[in-house]
């Protein structure tokens, strides 16, 4: 997906190693699912 | 190597089952040319065409109810395990929960025909808590269907032929050949794609730092709405967007600020 956005001139993309589990296992913080993340979601 | 073929050709029923199981439990290689080959042989007389197609299986039902019951049970950690041991990391998850979410009844049915999302297919039908049975008796159907349709694929020519007992042993080593390269080729394309990934990708540690700083940066979590059944968290801040629209909006996404992706 990034190499995808990268094609398409965003350049400053990066994916996250380990993705969403990998920083969960570091006990790093996380967020409730708001109604705003899928409000944000929508406008964006 | 003609010695290590003339072996297996020699063990076809341990060729059969092991591969079967091999592939089912997720190693990166297709079953089908075993099981074309296993049809020519049974044409040939050299195997049997029933005891061939019960073995092959047996070893799908294994396989598919180890990852079935290893998704009910551990989620998401599962389909990681399973990202990292395939050649399609990128994909094959993705792929597999858009295939479920349209008919999990005939996704379970005709995953078989898909390779590289085959083997996830259990995995995401466990993590979507598709009941047990339902589970067993579409995997079954679907797998003999498979099975069977893939056999005959490599009975039919060879019975036709009247050659049968030459031509299945080359059909046989022809089709360990295609295996090998197929390998070959996969563990190529993983290493191109792992090289890439790892020029690119940033570590937590990297990120919490930015996050922490103030810097501006936008994370986009990937994640599949079926991810959300195990966690619904995301890191703090991401907006969750689905993977196919990424590219369409792509255009809204700023052009001075570093994006984070993740997914599962």
């Amino acid at each position: 997906m990034a190499q995808k956005l990268q094609k398409l001139g965003i350049k400053r993309v990066r994916p996250l190693q380990g993705g969403f589990g990998g920083w969960k296992e570091l006990g790093y913080p996380l967020a409730e699912p708001t109604e705003l993340a899928w409000v944000t979601q929508r406008l964006i | 190597m003609k010695s290590t073929l003339h072996l297996l050709v020699s063990h076809p029923y341990l060729v059969l089952f092991v591969s079967g199981l091999l592939e089912r439990a997720g190693a990166p290689l297709l079953f089908s040319p075993v099981l074309v080959a296993a049809g020519a042989l049974a044409a040939a007389g050299q195997m049997r065409f029933d005891l061939a197609l019960w073995l092959a299986l047996i070893s799908c039902i294994l396989g598919d109810t180890l990852w079935f019951e290893l998704g009910r049970r551990k989620g998401d950690r599962v389909l990681a395990t399973l990202c990292r041991i395939s050649f399609e990391p990128d994909s094959c998850v993705r792929r597999s929960k858009l295939f479920f979410e349209k008919s999990s009844n005939r996704t379970l049915l005709f995953s078989k025909w898909l390779p590289g999302v085959s083997h996830v297919v259990p995995a995401v039908a466990g993590l979507a808590r598709v009941q047990p049975e339902r589970f067993f008796v579409m995997n079954v159907a679907g797998s003999a269907l498979w099975i069977a349709i893939m056999m005959l694929v490599g009975y039919l020519p060879v019975e036709r032929m009247h050659v049968a007992s030459a031509v299945a042993p080359v059909i046989f080593e022809a089709s360990l050949i295609v295996l090998a390269g197929n390998i070959a080729f996969k563990y190529w394309q993983r290493r191109q794609f792992l090289n890439e990934l790892y020029k690119m990708r940033i570590t937590p540690e990297e990120l919490r730092r930015l996050l922490d700083s103030g810097e501006a940066v936008v994370v986009l979590d990937l994640r599949h709405p079926l991810d959300s059944v195990s966690d619904p968290r995301t890191l703090p801040g991401a907006i969750r967007v689905l993977p196919d629209d990424v590219t369409s909006r792509a255009q809204t996404l700023p052009r001075d600020e570093e994006i984070v992706l993740y997914c599962t």
